[in-house]
């Protein structure tokens, strides 16, 4: 009890603060950063009022003799990590059991987690793209066609990582690569038509985390957060939809169909 | 056929949870999971339900599969869910309502759209039936 004394608000506030930020940036929903937030506040004595969207965290908060202390904290860029959330409400279920430098020390080995290889994506993503070519009924030749493309988007999104473009522009790209490695299969003749093996490696460009994170958003009651979501998810679906369609359009013109 | 179409749904999945940074075992339940949404649409379609319903009762599902799994591992329900419904996702809808389009085909784009997004609407459905049961659920029995 003694310890908890000494911890000053402020301290507290960045914790909590912190390990929000890593679960919005992991791809969490936006309900549950501020449920985190609020959990870890009332953990250690201190009444935290906390506002999350998808690009900022505010959060401030009020101690026993009414002094408020607050702060914001942008979130530049977001990424899918779904261990990181894992982990997080791992702790948080246990928060009884830590104190506040041992929750400070797992936070930043948490934060520490790097994402899967480089080796590891590519092959997931080349086969996941295959994979689908089984359940759009597609024979052998199909299942090539998806697996190079698959291995396409994959380098593609390796090489781009980098530049942090808008994500808009990356899945226009990625939704051209599929189908042009699908449209090139079928002009040299490997496969009958260009459209499983194209449908089979958009699939690796659908939005589903956003998809699921806005109805999650939209049922906790965070309406403002569910809909720019759903906007994100209808934006994602857009960019592959016309990325595709620009380059079968080419090779309908060009192609000699 | 069948079978093989399930195997299929499992390994999709298990590729998608690696994309998403899944690790440990749960990528193993998040596996059994898609096959488990697979299966269930592939039967409720050989039943000849409209697709609408076949969507929505294979995520709703899908969805009572994650909570309670969720609940026994201690996650939380994205990290399974979210890559169990992939082999769901209606890809095809999006790639078929432009392909008809840069056709010229304007009648059947507008029919695949809205397919697609009468699809998209009844998974949502079922993942809101879904949770807000669960939510009910936990909220009694404190």
């Amino acid at each position: 009890m003694q310890n908890k004394q000494l911890i000053t608000e402020h301290r507290v506030l960045q914790l909590a603060t912190f390990a929000g930020k890593i679960v919005l940036t992991s791809g969490g929903e936006v309900y549950r950063v501020e449920d985190i937030i609020a959990r870890i506040g009332q953990h250690f004595n201190l009444k935290i009022d906390c506002f999350a969207t998808l690009t900022c965290i505010i959060v401030s908060g009020k101690n026993i003799d009414d002094e408020v202390v607050s702060l914001v904290e942008r979130i530049s860029s977001r990424s899918t990590n779904l261990d990181k959330i894992h982990q997080v409400h791992k702790l948080i279920n246990e928060i009884e059991k830590y104190s506040f430098s041992e929750l400070k020390k797992s936070l930043e080995n948490i934060n520490k987690i790097s994402p899967y290889s480089f080796g590891m994506n590519f092959i997931a993503s080349a086969l996941g793209a295959a994979s689908f070519v089984v359940s759009f009924k597609g024979g052998p030749n199909d299942f090539a066609a998806a697996f190079v493309a698959g291995c396409g988007v994959a380098l593609f999104s390796y090489i781009i990582s980098g530049l942090q473009l808008n994500s808009f522009f990356i899945n226009l790209i990625s939704g051209a690569i599929c189908a042009f490695i699908s449209n090139l299969f079928y002009v040299n003749g490997i496969i009958t038509t260009p459209s499983i093996s194209t449908i089979s490696s958009l699939m690796l460009l659908v939005p589903g985390v956003a998809f699921i994170n806005s109805i999650r958003d939209i049922i906790a009651g965070d309406l403002v957060s569910g809909t720019s979501r759903a906007m994100e998810v209808l934006m994602i679906g857009g960019a592959i939809a016309i990325g595709a369609g620009l380059v079968t359009k080419l090779f309908f013109n060009f192609g000699g169909f | 056929m069948f079978f093989i179409e399930v195997i299929f749904a499992f390994f999709i999945t298990i590729s998608f949870a690696i994309l998403f940074n899944v690790r440990g075992k749960l990528i193993i339940y998040s596996g059994i999971g898609g096959a488990i949404s697979w299966l269930f649409y592939l039967l409720f379609t050989k039943e000849g339900y409209s697709y609408s319903t076949c969507y929505l009762l294979a995520t709703a599902i899908t969805a009572f599969y994650s909570e309670i799994v969720a609940k026994r591992l201690q996650t939380t329900v994205p990290t399974l869910l979210i890559a169990a419904l992939i082999p769901m996702a209606p890809g095809g809808g999006v790639y078929y309502t432009m392909l008809y389009l840069i056709q010229n085909k304007y009648q059947d784009s507008i029919l695949k759209g809205m397919e697609t997004s009468i699809i998209a609407g009844s998974m949502a459905l079922g993942i809101i039936l879904v949770t807000t049961f669960f939510r009910i659920f936990h909220l009694t029995k404190r």
